[in-house]
């Protein structure tokens, strides 16, 4: 092995210095021919015949330097070359062929390539964190209810950090409802994303402060201090490194500047975040308000089985301890797979989906390049007989097919950057990690492989066809009936009806989505979200104590139900259909189940504050007895309102007018229920969820509320929003409405990653779809052309234009029917995988298999009308003449 | 393939490697030497048994400076007439030592063969 390598590569110095060599040859033949003549000389010959005695004596001077110089040369490389210049050649000739395949290969290899971005960055890609498969993400259940699932609380989250060896750090992050802080500097204000965090968290990511220090366990008591993102300290600090230690004004508070991240830094779960300030652990003791989302960093050695043991022993600790949380058990999973589990169902689909699109393509352009080298069949029967061995034809096909692959690559590669710029805009609520994809280096390697496996499969068929042609029956029958044979056209048919197979496939998998997200739309969220705008108004602590803030937000829903053509107004600590926040625990405590708590699986109850009237504003309707009113203000005894269905649960058997003046405790606070309101969704697939109402004046003591407002009007958003604005600078200039969007679509958010699938799908389906029927026309055009002999013969013999056409037909949907009968196979298997993203519709529903079988056969036979017609047109006359 | 001569005797032809094996050997005992010289010394040490077209000894030549068992640079010859000279390499000389020792356990069977008893 070494002594090849060490051959050949001596063998490429020699290649470098031919000529010289091709000189010092012909140098060193003449002075051999004149030496050896001179011998002849001496032994008594005449000059002229001691040189040719010289020369017979020698052998041809000119087969020895042809020798010479072919040995001094890397052969298959030079022939490659050639081949090269040939291939390049023989496609400028057909420039029609080459722009149709490479605009084929590109849609392929251009799909597949922009899905895989997607795919390396979201699912493949290490998180970007130091030894990120250390990382867990902890959560806390009922040992006999692994459904109960939930974040953990600050009391379960300080005792695994005390007592737990498996972990080298842990960390709390206040994620559940998102905090925004302004910042005041140079007198421009920000509104910064804000973490709540508790000690250990840049270290548990192993994210060092470049600068100052991060949070230690003394801060928990409720510090005012901040660590600034890297881009934060760059654009509002002019990165001085002064800053930490000094003070800094956050939403009209002080804080210190404790440290500031390294550049690129972005919390796992909210990248966005851009300041991070101390949770104040010590505080949060209330062992079951689940809340916090944990992370942690395994020792190194420690499995994850070997934690999830650890923890498990700590589990009887920890009941007995709290016995009151029935979630007594903390698990951890893996981090990375806890960010794109959601995200993996829907992109390997979407990957399927563009991996079919590139097998159609393949075999469009198999098809194509079939005909194409059957054209060609006489030219290598030519070069074959004339000694070009069969491996160098092969090899030359090969040459010519990766160059029109490698076209259609880059072209392909085009198609992907505008494709990654439509995938990231479309995913950005439906992805984790979106920002990463791009065209990097493992992209464009999945480019090339993609391209080289495409000239495989869509070169292998002409080259065996080609290659193992007996030249001398190419050579004889060199008429153009023969050279394609019957052979050819049922190997084309055939390729033809795997193109409508996979085309099926696709539809009807982009049919389920269409009607999974049809029905997703039908489902009833028990509000009404057209007409209905949303913003937030964010009130600073500062200046805004409890009764300013019950006083604030009265008066802000007052003034909006003012504005001309505003129905209703109010705010709302989370929208419907949006999700679960506040899941507090809830007991009854009157009524036939008196003393028993409310169903506590996650996300069965949830609690709301309100201030106005956002019900009304939604559509929310009023069941029984009233909605909030002045009445019901910090002074009155605690109120609530509730949903029909909670009603129903805890007071059961009674009418909804009887559950009005019952009481519950929510979190341990005793209330009495004046109303039942309309049921409504806990997420747009219409998860029913039970919800308690607390009136905002009640409660503007518990926390400084972000209330998201809710306006129902008759009026657009934009124009609404320019008397929004005025309301709100009349009642305090210095507040800012943030983050204006129509409730349809805050709705739609919800949806986001439906739409993703349902939109890539969708377009892949239709491509596929154009491709397949583009080689079914061509598969029939070019059957008409080959028969044209044949059809001229039955014309002249008496058939009608009629017979004729249901000739082509015939054959048309032999194709399209083979072909669907393969497709619906396909998308029952694909069915399978569907089914996790389908609403409440089956994969393998018939009405959506059979529509969309109907509708690729309608199509069928529209692009095959048009060569059947040309098939009855033919004249019998000038056909038979073509025969000749 | 064997060719009639004149003289009614029979000449051989040379196979490929055992010319390699000839340029050699004519190298290890002569040193440095031209083609011409090279072609000189097996006609003189082959006693005209072998038949050999002298223009093959040049590709034995190139054959054996790929594999670097040969070297070769340019000086002046006999009648001051520019012309290469080659010279065996260590590595050469390595490989003339096993092809040598190849022949000579080669010829030792076919003697044994042709000395040995029918049985």
């Amino acid at each position: 092995m070494w002594t090849r390598l060490r051959a050949t590569l001596s063998r490429l110095s020699f290649v470098l210095a031919r000529r010289r060599l091709d000189d010092d040859t012909r140098r060193e033949i003449e002075t051999h021919l004149d030496l050896l003549s001179d011998r002849y000389v001496r032994q008594g010959l005449s000059p002229d015949q001691a040189w040719l005695a010289a020369r017979r004596q020698f052998g041809s001077i000119t087969v020895v330097r042809e020798e010479l110089h072919a040995m001094n040369g890397v052969t298959w490389f030079e022939q490659s070359v050639g081949d090269l210049r040939d291939a390049g050649r023989q496609l400028r000739r057909s420039p029609g062929f080459v722009a149709i395949a490479a605009i084929i290969l590109s849609l392929g290899i251009g799909g597949a390539t922009t899905v895989f971005s997607a795919v390396q960055a979201v699912l493949l890609a290490p998180l970007p964190y130091d030894e990120p498969g250390q990382l867990v993400r902890l959560y806390q259940l009922r040992p006999d209810r692994p459904d109960s699932r939930d974040v953990l609380t600050g009391a379960h989250f300080a005792f695994v950090r005390e007592q737990a060896t498996s972990f080298e750090d842990v960390a709390a992050l206040a994620h559940y409802s998102e905090t925004g802080l302004d910042l005041v500097a140079d007198g421009r204000a920000e509104r910064l994303r804000v973490l709540a965090v508790s000690s250990g968290y840049f270290q548990t990511l192993r994210a060092a402060l470049p600068l100052g220090r991060e949070f230690e366990r003394d801060d928990e008591a409720g510090a005012r201090r901040v660590v600034l993102s890297d881009r934060v300290w760059r654009t509002r600090f002019s990165a001085d490194p002064a800053i930490v230690g000094r003070t800094v004004r956050l939403s009209g508070e002080t804080y210190e500047v404790a440290g500031i991240t390294a550049p690129g830094f972005a919390d796992p779960f909210a990248p966005d975040v851009a300041a991070w300030i101390p949770y104040a652990l010590a505080r949060d003791t209330y062992e079951e308000n689940n809340s916090l989302t944990a992370i942690g960093r395994l020792r190194h050695g420690v499995t994850l089985e070997r934690a999830l043991a650890e923890l498990a022993t700590l589990e009887p600790a920890m009941r007995e301890r709290w016995p009151r949380a029935e979630k007594s058990l903390v698990t951890a999973v893996p981090l990375h797979e806890e960010l794109v589990s959601d995200a993996r169902g829907p992109l390997h689909l979407v990957l399927a989906a563009v991996a079919i699109v590139l097998l159609i393509a393949c075999v469009n352009v198999a098809n194509l390049a079939l005909v194409r080298a059957t054209g060609r069949m006489h030219e290598f029967a030519v070069r074959a007989s004339l000694g070009s061995s069969r491996s160098r034809l092969a090899r030359q096909l090969l040459i010519e097919h990766l160059l029109l692959a490698g076209t259609g690559g880059l072209v392909g590669l085009a198609v992907a950057a505008a494709g990654i710029r439509v995938l990231k805009d479309l995913g950005r609520q439906a992805l984790p990690r979106i920002d990463d994809v791009g065209l990097n280096g493992s992209v464009l390697a999945f480019a090339v492989v993609a391209t080289a496996a495409t000239a495989a499969v869509f070169g292998v068929l002409p080259v065996l066809r080609l290659a193992g042609a007996s030249p001398v029956d190419a050579l004889r029958q060199q008429s153009r009936s023969a050279t394609g044979g019957r052979g050819l056209a049922r190997l084309r048919a055939a390729l033809a009806a795997a193109q409508v197979a996979l085309a099926l496939t696709l539809l009807a998998g982009a049919g389920v989505l269409v009607a999974s997200f049809h029905r997703l739309q039908q489902v009833d969220l028990g509000i009404r979200a057209d007409r209905v705008s949303t913003f937030a108004v964010h009130l600073p602590t500062v200046r805004y104590d409890a009764a300013r803030r019950a006083a604030f937000q009265e008066a802000l829903a007052g003034e909006l139900r003012a504005i001309q053509g505003v129905t209703a107004a109010g705010g709302i600590s989370r929208l419907p259909v949006t999700g679960s926040c506040h899941p507090w625990n809830t007991h009854i405590r009157s009524g036939p189940l008196a003393g028993t708590p409310v169903d506590r699986r996650r996300g069965a109850m949830q609690q709301r504050v309100v201030s106005g009237d956002p019900l009304a504003a939604l559509g929310v309707p009023l069941l029984a007895g009233r909605r909030f009113d002045a009445t019901d203000d910090a002074a009155a005894p605690p109120r609530a309102m509730v949903s029909a269905n909670f009603a129903l649960a805890a007071f059961p058997g009674l009418p909804y007018d009887a559950v009005v003046g019952q009481r519950i405790a929510v979190a341990g606070r005793e209330q009495t229920i004046v109303g039942v309101v309309g049921d409504v969704a806990l997420d747009v697939y219409g998860a029913p969820t039970m919800v308690v109402y607390h009136a905002h004046r009640q409660v503007a003591a518990n926390r400084n509320w972000a209330l998201t407002q809710a306006v129902a009007a008759d009026r657009p958003l934009d124009d609404l929003l320019v008397a929004v604005r005025d309301v709100v600078r009349r009642l305090d200039p210095e507040l800012v409405v943030h983050r204006p969007a129509p409730m349809a679509d805050v709705v739609g958010r919800g949806a986001s990653q439906e739409r993703f699938t349902l939109v890539l799908l969708g377009a892949f389906a239709l491509v596929s779809l154009v491709l397949a029927i583009v080689g079914l026309y061509g598969v029939l055009t070019y059957t008409v052309s080959q028969r044209t002999t044949e059809i001229g013969i039955r014309m002249a013999l008496g058939a009608t234009a009629a017979q004729v056409r249901r000739l082509v037909l015939g054959q048309a949907a032999i194709v399209v029917g083979l072909g669907v009968a393969a497709g619906l196979g396909g998308a029952l298997l694909l069915g399978r995988w569907l089914s996790a993203l389908a609403f409440e519709v089956a994969p393998s529903d018939p009405r959506i298999l059979g529509a969309t079988a109907a509708l690729l056969a309608a199509i069928a036979l529209v692009a095959s009308w048009l060569p059947a017609r040309r098939a009855a047109r033919i004249e019998p006359r000038i056909a038979m003449q073509d025969a000749r | 393939m064997a060719k009639r001569t004149d003289d009614g005797g029979e000449k051989l032809d040379v196979l490929q490697g055992t010319l390699d094996l000839m340029v050699l050997q004519a190298l290890d005992s002569l040193g440095p030497q031209h083609g011409y010289g090279i072609a000189r010394r097996i006609e003189q040490i082959s006693d005209d048994i072998l038949k050999l077209n002298e223009g093959t000894v040049y590709q034995s030549l190139m054959r054996l400076q790929h594999r670097r068992w040969i070297s070769a640079t340019w000086g002046t010859s006999e009648k001051n007439r520019r012309a290469k000279f080659y010279a065996i390499t260590a590595a050469g000389r390595r490989q003339l030592a096993r092809e040598v020792d190849t022949w000579d356990r080669l010829a030792n069977v076919i003697a044994r063969l042709r000395s040995a008893e029918p049985v």
